[in-house]
């Protein structure tokens, strides 16, 4: 996959750049939001990450530009600690998704898989599918082995998430965002007592477990190999 | 340097401006005074004029030339130094009687100068008349008179005009420099402010003028500056105290695993915490600046009509999990169709904040109850539970920055939760209330009308 980083802080951009590196992403980096513009706007990628404080041009000014010019990469936008306006303004602006400055990597390389591998055109799906557990979109139910599976309503939402996302892994954030549209870091275990409930309903009466625990990263839904 | 502060104040300038108009005042009567009695005593003096050549062109009348050249000896011999003076020309303009040395030739008024004992020059008003045998008869009064007059009137009101100046310059002065000094008290107190004393006030005197009034305005300015600077260093030293203590750990963390961890494992797991340790700090950085930016009060500007019945209804589901995991229940009565105009991210933090609060401290077996109804057409909020509750002497403190009960210090946590609420409740101009359930803790929100 293509990342262009556009960030202007050396030792972030170099952790990252060697990072992403390492997970098998092909990266450009530059550290001004004039040439990230520039790049972006000339060159094919897949995803871009954007600062939102940047020398020349500022990531919101370039986000704008360049969804203006017709670029339609998605967007990663780094807002910094405590900028609660922030998320809305990035998002506003054209961003698909943001993060809140110091991350972890593991939220960023979840995040920009999540973004990656999004179909060009929204498909509208009726049904998903991951080994033998089945969800059906219309009807609000899921099924494995044929099996009909009783699911509250936020249940079903958070298991079609990690069925749409089924390979990759989503983190914590993502799922709090995504599922419950919390914008804040609780002090409970909500996901983590969600997820376990899940996996009973899922998981217990069957053979083979469809959800795992990443450590340190989150959760993965996907087929035995 | 002094002179020229003075110079510049506004007192002077208006005190400047006063002697000025006074002045200019004083210089334009005495000019109207000058003037109509110059006119006046110059008409007096043609009209004696011309009485007196009257009354000698009568003796010549009646007695012809001679007669009227005794007339006019007589009156030159009864008042030699008299204000009227005379010529007589006869025929061929020879003096047949009379002072003044000569005569004009022309009839009517003019002005005349003639020289006088003394080498100075006299000035004359003239009555020249020309009789019938064409001899003339030539009158002239003295305008050094109305010289004198003129010049007592000007000495007058010059004088006046300087007791004007002068006092007015003097007041001025005066005046400037009682301001300045008041101005300067101000001045010197500020001065001594911004040289660190915060405590110093402008001295007051009581008589509630203008600048009595400003200074008081300033006092109670620097009261209030001096009470957010006072909570600002508070805040500071409890950000200070409370991060000081999360830093030292972190530290003596990575200086143990440096020294004793003997295995890749160790250093791993060294690591780990560490990075849990710094998380812990920077979401105690992010609450911080969270709150600061919520009680900044921008956020209003987004403000979006929020379902609140669904917003609690989200908040409780995802909790109801948690707490029953955690030996509580959560129960909850939530009228359906509330609307409030609100930031619904804010509202959420806040609902999930107070139920998340009940849940942590309180001990298993707990009853959490979430309340959301409408009375007389005001929304109003409960999360109550049947836990210890909190000391009646600290349940205003609970929203207070890194406040903690003493019961709490052991769990998990950054003493912001309650602050955010609080935050967010103000933002949205939502009233807390904080009562004893009997037993247990109620925080009671009372939306605001219009929120």
């Amino acid at each position: 996959m293509k990342v262009l980083l556009i960030e202007d802080d050396a030792e972030t951009a170099a952790y990252l750049v060697a990072a992403l590196s390492e997970q098998g992403h092909v990266i450009d980096q530059t550290d001004n939001g004039r040439d990230g513009l520039f790049l972006a706007a000339g060159q094919t990628y897949d995803v871009l990450v954007v600062d939102r404080m940047l020398p020349g041009l500022d990531g919101l000014n370039l986000i704008k530009t360049a969804r203006g010019a017709g670029v339609a990469t998605p967007v990663l936008f780094l807002t910094a600690l405590g900028g609660i306006d922030d998320r809305v303004e990035g998002l506003e602006a054209g961003a698909d998704d943001y993060l809140v400055k110091p991350f972890a990597f593991a939220e960023l390389n979840a995040r920009l898989n999540a973004l990656i591998r999004r179909p060009a055109i929204a498909l509208v799906e009726t049904s998903l599918r991951v080994a033998d557990l089945e969800i059906d979109l219309l009807q609000r139910r899921a099924t494995r082995g044929g099996q009909e599976l009783d699911l509250q309503p936020r249940e079903f939402k958070l298991l079609e998430y990690l069925m749409r996302h089924a390979g990759r892994v989503v983190t914590r954030t993502m799922l709090l965002e995504q599922v419950w549209d919390f914008h804040f870091d609780p002090k409970t275990n909500i996901v983590e007592t969600h997820i376990s409930r899940l996996r009973s309903k899922v998981d217990r009466a069957f053979e083979t477990e469809l959800i795992h625990t990443i450590r340190g990263s989150g959760y993965l839904l996907r087929a035995p190999e | 340097m002094r002179l020229n502060r003075i110079l510049r104040t506004a007192t002077f300038r208006l005190v400047a401006l006063y002697v000025a108009l006074f002045g200019g005042s004083v210089a334009a009567l005495g000019a109207v005074v000058l003037w109509t009695t110059h006119v006046a005593l110059l008409e007096q003096l043609e009209a004696r004029i011309s009485a007196e050549s009257a009354a000698l062109v009568t003796e010549y009348q009646e007695g012809g030339p001679d007669r009227l050249a005794t007339a006019v000896h007589s009156r030159e011999r009864t008042h030699p130094a008299g204000p009227l003076k005379y010529f007589v020309a006869g025929r061929n303009g020879t003096r047949l009687a009379g002072d003044l040395p000569s005569a004009p030739s022309k009839d009517g008024f003019q002005n005349g100068r003639y020289p006088e004992n003394d080498g100075d020059f006299g000035h004359l008003r003239l009555l020249t008349t020309t009789l019938n045998d064409e001899s003339r008869l030539t009158v002239a009064g003295d305008l050094e008179q109305i010289g004198d007059i003129e010049a007592i009137i000007l000495g007058a009101f010059g004088s006046a005009f300087g007791a004007v100046l002068a006092l007015g310059i003097a007041g001025g002065v005066a005046l400037s420099t009682a301001f300045l000094k008041r101005i300067d008290t101000i001045t010197r107190t500020a001065e001594a402010i911004i040289a660190g004393d915060l405590r110093l006030r402008v001295p007051l005197r009581g008589t509630d003028d203008d600048l009595d009034r400003l200074a008081a305005t300033l006092n109670r300015m620097l009261d209030r500056i001096g009470a957010l600077v006072e909570s600002l260093r508070q805040v500071s030293n409890d950000i200070a105290h409370d991060l000081r203590t999360p830093l030292t750990r972190l530290r003596q963390r990575l200086e143990d695993a440096e020294r004793h961890a003997g295995s890749v494992e160790e250093f791993r797991k060294a690591t780990e915490a560490a990075i849990s340790h710094a998380d812990d700090l920077l979401a105690t950085f992010s609450a911080l600046l969270r709150i600061a930016q919520i009680e900044a009060g921008t956020r209003r500007a987004g403000f979006r009509r929020v379902d609140l019945s669904n917003l609690f209804g989200t908040v409780v589901e995802a909790f109801l999990p948690v707490a029953e995991d955690d030996g509580r229940s959560l129960i909850s009565r939530l009228e359906p169709g509330i609307v409030v105009e609100g930031d619904r991210e804010l509202l959420t933090q806040m609902i999930a904040n107070l139920v998340e609060n009940s849940i942590r401290h309180t001990p298993k077996g707990t009853q959490i109850a979430v309340n959301l109804h409408k009375v007389n057409g005001r929304v109003m909020a409960i999360v109550s539970d049947n836990g210890p509750g909190v000391p009646c002497n600290e349940r205003e403190q609970i929203f207070k920055r890194f406040y903690r009960l003493e019961r709490s210090r052991s769990t998990s946590g950054n003493g912001l939760g309650l602050s955010m609420v609080a935050a967010i409740a103000e933002l949205h101009g939502i009233g807390i209330e904080v009562a004893d359930n009997h037993p247990g803790l109620m925080i009671r929100l009372f939306f605001n009308r219009h929120s």
